[in-house]
């Protein structure tokens, strides 16, 4: 104990923690000494490419031998479950293949073996000290709200979104989905109850973008060719090309510009709905699994980690008539802190 | 590890070419311990030897004392030897000398040698055989000589001379 504590003093310690999506990583670099945080740095990487996170830490980690890297876990083969046991937990999901965790003892998390190798071998030019479960930082983060009462806690990311039920403090119930998998899910399945609604925004997105398709056009597959126009009245019987020609000369080139910020908000719109549909369909699962001890939920915090806009809080609170409560979080430096509270456990 | 998947890497605290100075520096220090070890374990046992051959010149001088009183006591019988030796020579020479100054014609029958007189019974002839032939001599050998005689039945004379050494002249 005393010479982990005077190593702790003589040496400066460096904590990075990440949070990726497949739009990027987000880095926090902390650099820490005797408890204080002299330095902090954040960044945030578009696209994948793990060695550039590689280079940018590089200097970070040659400051001291004492560096931790944490990732947040992001696969999907992951979860939590209200029991500790592993027999007990067979009987919710296979766990055979999984590592798991019970942090309080009262509840497990759990996460695929093959995908924690894989993760540690995509990260390997970074290497990686720690890997956390989302819902062990969706606990930490709401730690003063779940202690009393019985809520839903959700943890959005920007490529699924994490939702568990505590009641005083102990864990009831917990579903992680992916945005993209589960997007791929409803596809197949052709879903009546979101098909109309993303139709209605895929329409006027196509339309937008796109204006008509010359596919549309059916009179001109009833020409034979070029030498079948004889005049120009030909060309006034034909009500497709005509109403082609208003199309083309309302799309003016600087619309174009104006629909792309429009777009982004359709697409934010499009997520938030989609997270709302993973919220709805975690809770229809709660509350019709027999296997969990369901008790009414009235009450959601959102950890918000990827900016959701109002129009989640609005389905919630209009369709589940649910009091929202949304809470902005960083990723990467909860992630950070919680390395932090692992070494000085381990200390 | 509580919440993590996974456990930390090895750190590594010290730099690999910290860590090749530290191991020089760590073999250094321990041939310095090393040979201050043995050199302080040669010391001690110098002074183990030197203590011990201390002790055995102490022993050996004690042997040479006694060995020199031997030869002193050795030296001293041996001179006593010798002087009694030479005594028993000397005394031997004066006998045979007193025989010798015993003439033909005059009969010894005891002679008395002490250490500072000679008493000679015998018998003579005439007086005038012994006064000359031996009385003189015993005259200057000894510094007081008298002599009795006696008168035999055949004429001849029985005697008794007395002859003493002074003090100064006695023999050693």
């Amino acid at each position: 104990m005393g010479f982990a504590k005077l190593i702790e003093r003589l040496y400066l310690k460096v904590f990075v923690g990440m949070a990726a999506s497949h739009s990027g990583i987000s880095v926090v670099v902390e650099l820490v000494k005797n408890g204080e945080v002299k330095e902090r740095t954040t960044r945030r990487f578009d696209g994948t490419e793990v060695t550039e996170v590689a280079a940018f830490l590089s200097p970070y980690l040659d400051e001291s031998p004492l560096h931790y890297v944490a990732l947040l876990n992001g696969m999907e083969e992951q979860g939590a479950l209200p029991v500790c046991s592993v027999r007990d937990a067979e009987s919710f999901t296979d766990i055979s293949t999984a590592m798991t965790l019970c942090p309080s003892g009262a509840w497990m998390l759990y996460a695929s073996k093959p995908g924690i190798d894989a993760v540690q071998k995509a990260y390997a030019p970074v290497g990686i000290d720690f890997l956390f479960s989302p819902f062990t930082v969706l606990e930490r983060f709401f730690a003063d709200k779940i202690a009393a009462g019985t809520a839903l806690y959700v943890l959005a990311e920007e490529d699924a979104v994490s939702s568990a039920v505590f009641a005083d403090g102990a864990l009831l119930f917990a579903r992680r989905k992916g945005m993209a998998k589960e997007e791929e899910r409803m596809e197949l399945e052709g879903g009546e109850q979101h098909e109309g609604v993303r139709l209605s925004f895929d329409l006027d997105v196509e339309g937008i973008e796109e204006g008509l398709e010359l596919d549309d056009i059916n009179a001109i597959d009833d020409l034979e060719g070029i030498e079948d126009l004889h005049d120009i009245e030909d060309l006034d019987a034909m009500e497709d090309l005509e109403s082609f020609a208003e199309e083309e000369a309302i799309i003016p080139p600087v619309r174009v510009e104006e629909e792309t910020a429009e777009e982004v908000s359709l697409d934010s719109f499009n997520k938030d709905y989609k997270r709302f549909q993973l919220i709805q369909m975690a809770l229809e699962s709660y509350y019709g699994d027999p296997k969990y001890d369901s008790r009414f939920i009235e009450s959601v915090y959102i950890a918000d980690g990827c900016g959701v806009g109002e129009e989640l809080k609005h389905y919630l609170e209009e369709e589940l008539f649910m009091k929202v409560y949304v809470r902005r979080i960083d990723l990467a430096a909860e992630v950070a802190d919680l390395a932090k509270l692992e070494v000085n456990d381990a200390l | 590890m509580r919440y993590s998947f996974i456990k930390p890497r090895t750190k590594q605290l010290l730099a690999p070419e910290m860590r090749l100075v530290l191991f020089f520096f760590g073999v250094t220090l321990l041939m310095l311990g090393t040979t201050y070890l043995f050199l302080a374990y040669k010391q001690y046992d110098f002074a183990t030897e030197v203590a011990e051959m201390d002790a055995r010149s102490a022993e050996l001088n004690r042997s040479v004392a006694a060995m020199n009183e031997q030869i002193a006591f050795i030296e001293k019988e041996a001179a006593k030897a010798e002087q009694v030796a030479t005594s028993n020579t000397v005394m031997k020479e004066s006998i045979k000398n007193l025989f010798d100054l015993v003439p033909d014609r005059i009969v010894l029958s005891e002679a008395d040698l002490k250490e500072r007189s000679l008493v000679l019974y015998g018998i003579t002839p005439n007086k005038e055989v012994y006064e000359f032939l031996l009385q003189a001599p015993l005259r200057s050998i000894f510094h007081r000589t008298y002599s009795s005689f006696y008168p035999m039945e055949n004429g001849w004379y029985r005697f008794v001379s007395t002859n003493f050494l002074e003090d100064e002249e006695v023999l050693q």
